[in-house]
């Protein structure tokens, strides 16, 4: 209901309700008064009327009783009625004159039609107007004279009203008496008939009951009921109406007639409602009303009645005009604020509604306005949000979507739409657990995020459109609104079809173990159990998980510590524990355990291998046996070889000894022929022929290589001596003081060597030369056509110090890697490359004496590296 | 019993009572005689007191609704029904304790019963009106301020409640001044009257 239709009825309510209700009270209470005094007025005229025919009565009754005791008719009557026969006797001529004297007069006086003297037997013997019943009655008295005589003789009678026999348009009754004669015996009767006519007018009289009122009078004739007098409005009604007792029509006189008296509204003759008052007539049996109708009665009434609604009519009018106009000018302003609500409701927010009014409504008015234009701005701030939150949800590739509280989808980003193949309007609006294989428990997860408010990595599987499937983990918690109403679920789902296969591949290499496998929690908890680990205890995967890993073992204690240490140390390897199987078989095992981290570092527990080494035991207690067997043996070989190596070391000190001396005694004779020969060439040379020339040259040249076989064969045996102290040695001056003594070679070479910063060590300064000496020269002999370039440098690794001798010379296959080392190996011819294939076997036996090593890194045609280490 | 099983209940009285009232209008209407009084010996239920018991039972009927947060219609008819009732029932009960004939007592219908315990025709008994003057005190209260009424209203209820149940005792033991009867001062309150203002007054209670 509108406001103003409010205050209209309201408004309406309160000027009209008062106004009828007074208004009502005063027609009632008027109305009352009207009925008060009509009434009564109708009460008193009944009586009146009432008390008028009784008086007439009465007056008649007492007129009759004189009569009927005069001297003349009690002296006459009998001589009448012995001499009806001959109405010429003197004796009844006498007795009529005696008796014309008085009743014609009577008859006039008291409105009688006739007075008649009737004899014993019923015969009249004298009438008041001779000659008028003779003509009535001439078959003698009728019904009604015949009864009123019979009563007459009792008493006084009056009959019943009926139209005179002569005047038919007239009522009358009769008044019986009896008469006696002088002596006191019963004579006659004497009958009154009196003409009703003075009495009906005086009946009639409407004086004091207006235009519609009247009085009547009616008797009762069985069950139903005569009117006696000629009506208002029916004059002809005397003795021709009827009413029914029972019946509603002229009820009053119903009332009356059956002995009551009484007043109120009742329905007339002519079925008309009147106001009406009611007596009984004791005396004559009859009835009396006096009544007028309701309509003139209360004329008044109505008439104020009209005026009353008329007013209320013109004050209804007024009211509503004046209802209208202060609702309009309330209401009004307000459905201007309440239209402009609604537009700017449907989001016009540039709409205004802002009146001049100062009172409230232009206060609000103008408040509105000003708030709609701060919801303006906050709008736009919150577009610009949801934008920013659109897009967010859209940069994710994971499906996103937003939940009603009713399970209902309310928002998808497009890795939804992605993951169901449906389109955002298919999706939206539907129930969330439609696109699961399983919607009952997404129906269940969803409903978990309400009762506890999030959810985290709840499996599902989406179902695509087109049938495929993809398994997720959701992640998702309610959002609320600013007062903490649930508004729905906002649910991330992540795909982990990948990590599923990976962890499927990675139980299946855990299952293909042998060796039982087991995880184990921080608390010491087992959380993961492979088939081995299974059949090693004799126990289901659940019986296992969720236990402690402890109880499994002989000693538990044992293998608490054991992972306990694994979470201190991080791993344990071939940590001995012994199973113990349900049916209380025992396995001996190694454990190697490590701990297992996620990706932010967190020990999430320990992740432990058992190598049965059952048979591994077996084995070692036969090899022990073995062993034992074998170390008796083995003294036994050992004393022989210890005796052989004796021995040995014997033969070769005689084999180096023998070479040394070899060499040394060899190098006299050789020195001697090279001499010679070279003074044979420097005299002799182009003094013989071309021949000898030649075979010179070949004695030199052989001679200087056989010198130089000599030289490095000595140098060679020599090394490993253990005579020779170590010294300490700088070695860049070393490898300096080598430079300079090459100095000749580099100029004819063009070459250069370089190097780092090389160490000081304690060595023994020759044999170490030897071998920088050895691999800088053979770095500048082996090249081709580009200047040689060598580089030396040292690194220290651990105990030990590399270096490195690098050139850009020939390079070697690495076939050769490890030939070039054995004494007396060439890779080239001696025409090509001059040396006696000793050098490199000299360093390396030098630096295997220091507990080094030498190897060379290369490739033919790119140069080549030589590495060789000395520990500290 | 939770708010809206109360509320609930409230409304079924307030229609219960309303309906009472038209049935026992329409026992003025048609003169049927059990409408209008229990018993032939016992004081009829008054035409006025007919007509404002409908109307107390709208007037209870939209205060539950305004509790419920939906006084549209009630902020109509509450202020109407109530401006009825002050009118009519102060008028009468003014023009009792004045001992003056306003002409309201037989306004509708004229009261031709001859209960012995009837005093002036047409006149509703002196608890009868000061109880429905309470209703309507009550209904414009609730237009005033419809949140914070509960209290008001449970003590208006429990004068109601208790106006009737002392009334229905007094018939139960059979006396007179316990249904306000008081020869040549006062009318009896009506039986059926008395078991109305029982309901009403559990309604008001269940608000």
């Amino acid at each position: 209901m509108s406001l103003k239709a409010k205050l209209i009825i309201l408004f309406l309510a309160i000027a009209l309700i008062p106004l009828v209700f007074v208004s009502a009270l005063t027609v009632h209470n008027y109305q009352n008064s009207i009925e008060t005094a009509h009434l009564s007025d109708l009460q008193h005229i009944a009586l009146f009327k009432a008390d008028k025919i009784e008086a007439h009565f009465v007056d008649l009754k007492k007129n009759l009783e004189v009569i009927r005791n005069i001297y003349a008719v009690k002296k006459n009557l009998p001589i009448l009625d012995r001499l009806v026969h001959d109405p010429t006797d003197p004796n009844f001529v006498a007795a009529q004159k005696m008796l014309n004297e008085i009743f014609p007069k009577a008859t006039n006086v008291w409105n009688l039609f006739d007075i008649m003297l009737l004899g014993p037997q019923g015969n009249i013997v004298y009438s008041s107007k001779p000659g008028y019943h003779p003509e009535v009655f001439p078959k003698g008295l009728p019904a009604r004279y015949q009864e009123a005589f019979e009563n007459g003789k009792k008493g006084i009678y009056f009959s019943e009203v009926f139209p005179n026999e002569k005047e038919k348009d007239k009522t009358t009754i009769l008044a019986t008496a009896p008469v006696s004669d002088l002596h006191g015996l019963p004579a006659g009767v004497i009958v009154f008939e009196v003409n009703m006519e003075p009495f009906f007018k005086l009946i009639q009289d409407v004086t004091g009951l207006g235009k519609t009122g009247e009085t009547l009078i009616g008797k009762k004739e069985g069950d139903k009921v005569v009117f006696l007098n000629p009506l208002r409005h029916d004059p002809e009604a005397a003795f021709k109406r009827y009413t029914t007792i029972g019946s509603v029509v002229g009820e009053a006189l119903q009332h009356a007639v059956q002995g009551q008296n009484g007043f109120g509204y009742t329905i007339d003759y002519r079925g008309k409602p009147v106001v009406a008052a009611w007596r009984y007539l004791p005396l004559l049996r009859w009835g009396v009303v006096a009544k007028i109708d309701r309509e003139e009665a209360f004329a008044e009434i109505i008439h104020l009645r009209h005026v009353v609604i008329i007013l209320i009519v013109i004050i209804s009018a007024l009211a509503g005009i004046t209802a209208f106009s202060i609702a309009q000018s309330i209401s009004g302003p307000i459905q201007k604020l309440s239209k402009g609500a609604e537009i700017i409701g449907k989001g016009n927010l540039d709409y205004k509604v802002g009146t001049s009014l100062k009172d409230e409504i232009g206060q609000l008015s103008r408040a509105f306005d000003k708030m709609t234009a701060e919801q303006k701005q906050a709008q736009d701030s919150l577009r610009q949000t949801s934008f920013y939150a659109r897009s967010l949800l859209e940069a994710s590739l994971d499906p996103l979507v937003t939940i009603s509280a009713y399970g209902k989808i309310t928002d998808v980003n497009e890795a939804t739409i992605k993951a169901t193949g449906l389109s955002r309007g298919d999706l939206v609006g539907t129930d969330f657990s439609d696109y699961f294989t399983e919607p009952v428990k997404a129906k269940a997860g969803y409903q978990e995020v309400f009762s506890k408010g999030f959810v985290t990595d709840y499996p599902l599987t989406i179902r695509h459109k087109d049938g495929h499937s993809t398994d997720v983990l959701y992640n998702a918690s309610v959002y609320k609104d600013t007062h903490g109403n649930v508004l729905g679920v906002f649910a991330a789902a992540r795909d982990i079809t990948l990590l599923k296969q990976t962890s499927q591949y990675a139980r299946s290499l855990i299952e293909s173990s042998l060796d039982p496998l087991v995880t184990i929690s921080a608390d010491g908890k087992i959380t993961d159990v492979n088939e081995a680990a299974i059949k090693a205890t004799g126990l289901s995967r659940g019986d296992l998980v969720g236990t402690d890993f402890s109880n499994y073992f002989t000693k538990p204690e044992k293998a608490k510590a054991g992972y306990q240490e694994v979470f201190s140390k991080g791993f344990v390897t071939d940590y001995p524990l012994t199973i113990r199987r349900k049916d209380g078989h025992l396995t001996d095992v190694l454990y190697n355990a490590n701990i297992y981290k996620d990706t932010r570092g967190n020990v999430l527990g320990v992740f432990a291998a058992a190598r049965d080494v059952t048979e591994l035991k077996k084995a070692e207690a036969e090899l022990r046996r073995h062993r034992d067997s074998l170390e008796v043996l083995v003294a036994e070989r050992t004393a022989d070889l210890q005796t052989a190596n004796q021995e040995l070391a014997s033969s070769n000190e005689n084999l180096e000894q023998f070479a040394y001396v070899a060499s040394h005694d060899l190098q006299e004779p050789l020195r001697v022929m090279s001499n010679f020969s070279q003074l044979l060439e420097k005299r002799y040379k182009d003094k013989l022929d071309q021949d000898a020339n030649e075979f010179i040259e070949f004695i030199v040249d052989a001679a200087k290589r056989m010198q130089k076989l000599i030289t490095d064969l000595l140098a060679y045996s020599r090394i490993g001596k253990k005579d020779i102290a170590e010294t300490e040695e700088d070695l860049n001056k070393m490898v300096q003081k080598i430079l300079d003594g090459m100095a000749a070679t580099l100029e004819s070479s063009g070459g250069t060597v370089t190097y780092d910063t090389l160490p000081a060590l304690r060595v023994h300064a020759t044999s170490i030369m030897q071998v920088f000496q050895n691999l800088i020269g053979n770095a500048l002999k082996f090249h081709e056509k580009l200047p040689p370039r060598v580089h030396i440098s040292a690194r220290k690794d651990g105990e030990e110090w590399i270096f490195s001798v690098r050139d850009n010379g020939l390079g070697i296959e690495p076939q050769y890697h490890e030939r070039i080392f054995q004494i007396f190996q060439r890779l080239h011819s001696k025409e090509e490359y001059s040396g006696t294939g000793i050098g490199l076997s000299i360093c390396k036996k030098i630096v295997t004496n220091y507990g080094g090593r030498i190897w060379v890194e290369s490739e033919h045609g790119k140069g080549s590296t030589f590495y060789f280490t000395i520990p500290t | 019993m939770n708010p809206e099983t109360r509320r609930k209940i409230a409304k079924i009285l307030a229609l219960a009572v309303s309906l009472a009232g038209i049935l026992v209008i329409l026992g003025w209407i048609f003169n049927i005689g059990f409408l209008k009084s229990l018993s032939s010996a016992w004081i009829s239920m008054k035409f006025n007191t007919a007509f404002v018991f409908v109307l107390s039972g709208l007037i209870l009927y939209f205060i539950v609704q305004t509790g419920e947060g939906k006084p549209d219609v009630a902020q109509v008819v509450l202020p109407i029904a109530s401006l009825v009732i002050l009118l009519l029932m102060g008028t009468l009960f003014f023009g009792n304790l004045l001992g003056v004939q306003t002409g309201a007592e037989e306004l509708f219908m004229r009261d031709l019963s001859s209960a012995p315990t009837t005093v002036t025709p047409g006149m509703p008994s002196l608890p009868t009106m000061f109880n429905f003057i309470l209703i309507a005190s009550a209904a414009i209260l609730t237009l005033f301020n419809p949140e914070k009424l509960s209290a008001m209203l449970k003590n208006i209820g429990l004068i109601v409640g208790w106006v009737g149940v002392v009334a229905v005792l007094g018939y139960l033991i059979n006396i007179p001044l316990l249904y306000y009867f008081i020869a040549g001062v006062n009318n009896a309150m009506a039986c059926h009257t008395a078991i109305l203002f029982m309901l009403l007054g559990a309604g008001f209670l269940c608000l």
